[in-house]
């Protein structure tokens, strides 16, 4: 089969699966954008033009959700990555029952994010969970980490770190599993220390499955809703993401026509954001 | 030296036990304790009346095995279409350099971020009209396309690290390139798809809010929608169902993990790279 065909029937079905269940539905954000909509009453249905834009764009807790998610992407990511990468380097030694030692210390991956994000809440939950207790034992204050602020965005990047560096380290013990073992060999031989091994040999042979690693995360951090919604039950109380931040105001108020407009500028800032940040390892990712 | 390093790694491998198994510990205990042990203060680190009452209680209290063949129709069949688009257009991606490769790999992943909560409405109306509304089927379709993006990238990345040379030796010697895919580069990225396919399975199988928003009736909902049945009812949270449901929800997902561990290991293939 000759090349240019060969990507056609590769990349075509892909993509048009893609814009048919995602794209289509996302177009329907631009046409009701432009509309007041509510599915409570839509008999007041009339069509606004830009006015939804600018009630989001001057509605101070769209900005306040903005730098929120910024926020937790700049504290969970880094945690993420080297919580992972360290999981990934002791899970991909070698020795007798390892493989089911993977399988436990990938667990937290496989655990539908409602209930970890239900877990963790029991733990943290003030006279009864187990965090306060030991805090308490340990320091003798107690901390109300349900109630917003700062404990709250603790508790938040903790379950987050908790479910998520496994997913890293999964992505990249499958890397590691995959490295051919002779250039370390070689190096072993020449006396390379492990440190030398680790930065000369092994970390720029994974750079490029560390950066998807990083990007897939960055991509589900910028929509972080589940552990938000599980310790601030409906996130009002200062740590709303961008994505509560439609759930609440366009989904559950059933306001259609905002909750697309914010869905839109969501999507174009995001699209800005990551296409500036894959440009900026355009050379190892494309 | 080498000793030096065995200690730091033993030393990682109990600080992160001891931070990934305690949440799941506590939470397996909560699912033996009774409704009043789980406020006890201080809280108990064993059940002192341990309990099975609400295991059983969970199971029979709604179609548990009907819910379990939803989630696997609507994730399995989800990851399977997700690894059957996404495959092909991981291999031509990493293999051939064409004009607008960025341009389509950036697409791809464009979707990714796509928050469900901005897309769920469209989806609901359209799914109305298709007939596919409150049924599994629906779901797979979605659990596809949100994850065809995990699919196609970081697949791609663990074939860019096969030499393409391999291949094409292969292929100087008579057979096709799609034999060649499947003789050479394949068992050599197995470690990665087995990865990929587990990720992509975990990620469909826990998933809520489109389940939760897309399925009303219980012959379509999925086991995370179960789950969230015991959360701020009018008992509130029901912490031992909650647990009990969750461990029975991620069940078969840790049986089939143990069982392809074996994959999930270094390749026999070595020496055929260079």
């Amino acid at each position: 089969m000759k090349p240019r065909n060969l990507i056609l029937l590769t990349t075509l079905p892909t993509l048009f699966y893609l814009f048919f269940w995602l794209f289509y539905p996302f177009i329907y954000d631009i046409y009701y954008s432009a509309f007041y909509f509510t599915l409570t009453r839509p008999e007041l249905t009339r069509f606004v033009g830009v006015e939804n834009y600018i009630d989001v764009l001057t509605d101070p807790n769209f900005w306040l959700a903005a730098r929120n998610t910024a926020l937790f992407i700049v504290i969970c990511l880094p945690l993420e990555f080297f919580l992972g990468l360290l999981l990934a380097l002791v899970l991909s030694s070698d020795f007798k029952g390892i493989g089911i030692l993977r399988t436990l210390y990938i667990l937290p991956v496989l655990l539908p994010p409602v209930s970890v994000a239900i877990i963790w809440r029991l733990m943290f939950f003030p006279k009864m969970g187990a965090i306060n207790y030991l805090i308490e034992a340990l320091f003798g204050a107690e901390i109300n980490w349900l109630a917003g602020g700062m404990p709250s965005f603790i508790a938040v990047v903790l379950i987050d770190v908790w479910q998520w560096a496994p997913f890293v380290a999964l992505i990249l013990l499958a890397g590691l599993l995959g490295m051919p073992p002779e250039p370390i060999e070689a190096a072993k031989i020449d006396g390379a220390s492990p440190s030398q091994i680790f930065f000369n040999i092994t970390l720029p042979y994974l750079r490029p499955i560390i950066l998807v690693a990083l990007m897939l995360r960055f991509l589900d951090l910028i929509k972080l809703f589940d552990p938000i919604y599980a310790i601030v039950t409906g996130g009002g109380s200062g740590l709303e993401t961008l994505s509560i931040f439609i759930y609440r105001r366009g989904f559950k108020v059933l306001n259609i026509g905002f909750g697309a407009t914010v869905s839109v500028i969501f999507w174009i800032t995001a699209f800005i954001i990551a296409n500036l940040v894959v440009r900026r390892f355009k050379e190892y990712l494309t | 030296m080498d000793k030096k390093w065995k200690i730091m790694a033993v030393i990682s491998f109990l600080l992160l036990g001891i931070w990934t198994f305690f949440p799941l510990y506590y939470a397996l205990i909560t699912a033996f304790k009774s409704r009043l042990e789980i406020t006890y203060w201080p809280p108990t680190f064993l059940p002192k009346e341990f309990t099975i009452d609400y295991w059983i209680i969970v199971w029979f209290d709604r179609p548990t095995l009907v819910y379990y063949r939803n989630t696997i129709i609507a994730s399995g069949l989800g990851t399977l279409i997700a690894l059957v688009l996404g495959i092909p257009t991981a291999y031509t991606c990493a293999r051939f350099n064409f004009r607008n490769r960025a341009d389509v790999l950036f697409t791809i992943l464009t979707f990714r971020f796509l928050p469900p909560a901005a897309v769920i409405i469209p989806l609901y109306m359209f799914m109305k009209q298709t007939m596919l509304l409150d049924t599994p089927w629906g779901l797979a379709f979605i659990y596809a396309a949100i994850n065809i993006p995990i699919a196609v990238w970081v697949l791609r990345s663990y074939i860019l690290e096969i030499p393409p040379e391999l291949e094409e030796s292969f292929m100087i010697d008579g057979y096709s390139r799609f034999k060649a895919f499947i003789k050479i580069t394949l068992p050599l990225i197995k470690p990665g798809l087995i990865a990929v396919a587990l990720l992509i399975l975990a990620l469909s199988w826990g998933e809520f809010l489109f389940a939760a928003v897309l399925t009303t009736s219980p012959l379509a909902k999925t086991l995370p929608v179960g789950i969230s049945e015991y959360m701020g009812g009018e008992w509130g949270y029901e912490w031992n169902k909650i647990m009990a449901t969750t461990f029975y929800a991620i069940l078969p997902l840790i049986v089939i993990f143990f069982l392809i561990r074996k994959h999930l290991a270094r390749g026999l293939t070595f020496g055929i790279v260079r």
